[in-house]
């Protein structure tokens, strides 16, 4: 950690779920501040004034979103806390949900009331089991103290969140494949317009659905004010955020930064730089999803307007680090692979998209690609960027356009010399599924 | 018959959600708890139980990965074959599971007790590579720990190298 400290998470003096441990650290105080005589409009207006960011991989201001949600004509409203988390090389909301479920909590309980919803779920993968647990002995707790639940405080408000366990599948942590999936349907993307849940959500009602690092921050941001929030960060993207650190580094894991620190400082500074002497050849800043960088643009900070600036983007903040050793023929052929996989088939530049690239990228990492084969993977991508309800599709597509363009000079290796150079005799064998 | 059983249960699910149907998903899941994998006549009853077609019910079952439509061994092995797991040597733990139990991903050992799956992020990119067997994560592995794992739940049914999901920094006080 820098020398800004942590400022999102305390540490806690007890087990994660203890909810005297969470209140001694300030725990709850923003809710029973709220409870106690703030209206709706002062919660969206402080967060408005903290300028945070959804931390969800859009970075959309929290405050805009609130504010729609209140004002919305159609009386029904739902509340969904997005916690699926299914991005490659993110866990910081794993992180979030294991230490720190009060804090979650407490952020729903806000954005609940804020949203005067009829019902609140938070959507939780269901891989993440012990994550669950953590949350539902907290949730017990916060309901046994009166936080949470019939007649909170005594101040007559009614609030219930329910826990609502997703079955898996990549697609399902983008918001409206999530409603969809929460309605009992398959996890597919809707049609857009209408573009936001605000309008068009669960049920088809205006429904406010936020990420689990932007709900905890909510709870911090309303008990310190939103002039501590501003005091880290950049002028645009205010704050902290938690960085998921993964890959080649010595010291893989999640970090809180100030936005805008440079990628240096969190792949030396915090992961101890590459192991075995090897060094950074690439770096996904935000997931599979964007251009990767090369290591000649290790000082860019990390915040969502300076990284689009670069033509690679945030994201959801899950950093993997590709060190010199790796094969880019073949860790593309993976992300390749795995959007194939992950594609809900129900639009065709996706489905077919998806799968042509990999059978491409496929040809050419066994040896049996031409120029040819490279002069269609472009195309292709051309072709299939920007199509489809999600972005899925256009995430694969960026990712062999970025690496062809930064590592050409391997692709034509292995076509020239009609094999692999890098030995991926394993890597083969486990491609093939 | 899932009602006679578990009518508690799934009258306390269908509870939570003001739509019917929202409760299919928890309901497929309860059908998997109870036989390993989602049986046909399960599916039927859950069609019943929601007022829905079986193809609404199928349909949405085999979109999801998670959701067995096909029996399964006792032991259901999940490795990680994302690149963030690829950079720290998945691949040669598929290998090595190979070499061990004799299967390629997809199939199951001819006693039951195992099945091989590789699949996409599990989301412990801090602490691969890793595997999730049943619903437990197996974090930071070696050939070493694979043999130990793979012996003790043949012998015991249980092995104390589950780490239950962990994080670096390390939880309690070891952060920051």
């Amino acid at each position: 950690m820098t020398a800004a400290g942590p400022r999102l998470l305390e540490k806690l003096d007890g087990q994660p779920w203890d909810i005297e441990a969470y209140i001694r650290t300030g725990g709850y105080e923003a809710w029973k501040k709220y409870l106690a005589g703030m209206s709706r409009e002062d919660v969206v207006n402080e967060l408005k004034k903290s300028g945070l960011r959804g931390r969800g991989g859009a970075g959309f201001p929290t405050g805009i979103k609130w504010d729609k949600i209140i004002h919305h004509r159609t009386p029904e409203h739902y509340f969904v806390c997005n916690a699926g988390e299914h991005e490659p090389g993110t866990f910081k909301d794993r992180y979030l949900l294991k230490h720190h479920p009060h804090q979650l909590l407490e952020g729903c309980l806000i954005a609940a009331h804020t949203a005067q919803a009829k019902a609140s779920f938070i959507y939780i993968n269901h891989d993440y089991n012990e994550e669950r647990k953590h949350l539902e002995q907290a949730m017990a707790q916060a309901k046994a103290k009166g936080l949470m639940g019939k007649n909170i405080l005594g101040t007559g408000v009614d609030l219930e969140i329910e826990l609502f366990t997703g079955m898996g599948s990549y697609v399902a942590g983008e918001e409206t494949a999530m409603l969809e999936s929460m309605q009992g349907r398959p996890a597919m993307p809707r049609q857009k317009p209408p573009f936001y849940p605000t309008d068009f959500g669960l049920y088809g009602k205006p429904t406010l659905v936020n990420n689990v690092e932007t709900l905890c921050n909510i709870p911090r941001i309303l008990h310190m004010g939103a002039s501590w929030f501003t005091q880290v960060g950049t002028e645009k993207c205010p704050g902290t955020m938690l960085f998921s650190l993964s890959g080649a580094v010595t010291k893989p894991g999640v970090y809180e930064l100030p936005m805008g620190t440079p990628l240096r400082t969190l792949i030396e500074e915090c992961g101890g730089g590459v192991p075995g002497g090897r060094k950074v050849k690439a770096v996904f800043p935000g997931g599979p999803s964007f251009s990767m960088v090369t290591d000649d643009q290790l000082d860019l900070p990390m915040e969502f307007d300076a990284l689009k600036k670069a033509g690679t983007g945030l994201g959801s903040a899950g950093v993997i680090v590709v060190d010199d050793a790796t094969c880019m023929v073949a860790q593309t052929l993976k992300f390749s692979n795995f959007f194939k996989t992950e594609s809900c088939g129900q639009c065709p530049p996706c489905r077919m998209g998806t799968n042509n690239l990999a059978t491409l990228m496929t040809k050419i990492e066994n040896g049996e690609g031409t120029q040819k084969d490279l002069d269609s993977l472009l195309q292709l991508c051309g072709f299939v960027k920007g199509t489809g309800y999600c972005t899925l599709v256009t995430g694969a597509a960026v990712l062999v356009q970025s690496s062809l363009k930064l590592f050409r000079h391997e692709f034509d290796e292995h076509i020239a010399r009609k094999r692999c150079p890098y030995n991926s005799q394993m890597a083969a064998v486990a491609a093939g599924h | 018959m899932l009602k006679e059983k578990h009518q508690k249960e799934i009258d306390d699910i269908i509870s939570r959600y003001p739509v019917r149907r929202s409760a299919l998903l928890p309901l497929l899941y309860l059908a998997q708890r109870e036989d390993g994998y989602v049986t046909e006549a399960a599916m039927k009853e859950i069609a019943q139980i929601l007022k829905l077609t079986p193809p609404q019910v199928y349909e949405t079952i085999t979109f999801y990965t998670m959701l067995n439509l096909k029996p399964v061994g006792k032991f259901h092995i999940q490795v990680c074959k994302s690149l963030m797991c690829a950079l720290v040597g998945s691949d040669q733990l598929i290998g090595w599971f190979h070499s061990k139990l004799g299967i390629k991903p997809g199939e199951t050992t001819p006693d039951k007790l195992f099945t091989l799956s590789v699949v996409e992020c599990l989301g412990a990119c801090g602490t691969g590579p890793m595997m999730q067997i049943n619903e437990d994560y197996y974090e930071r592995l070696t050939e070493q720990k694979v043999d130990q794992i793979l012996s003790d739940l043949k012998n015991t049914g249980a092995c104390p190298l589950k780490s239950g999901p962990f994080m670096w920094p390390e939880p309690s006080g070891a952060k920051k």
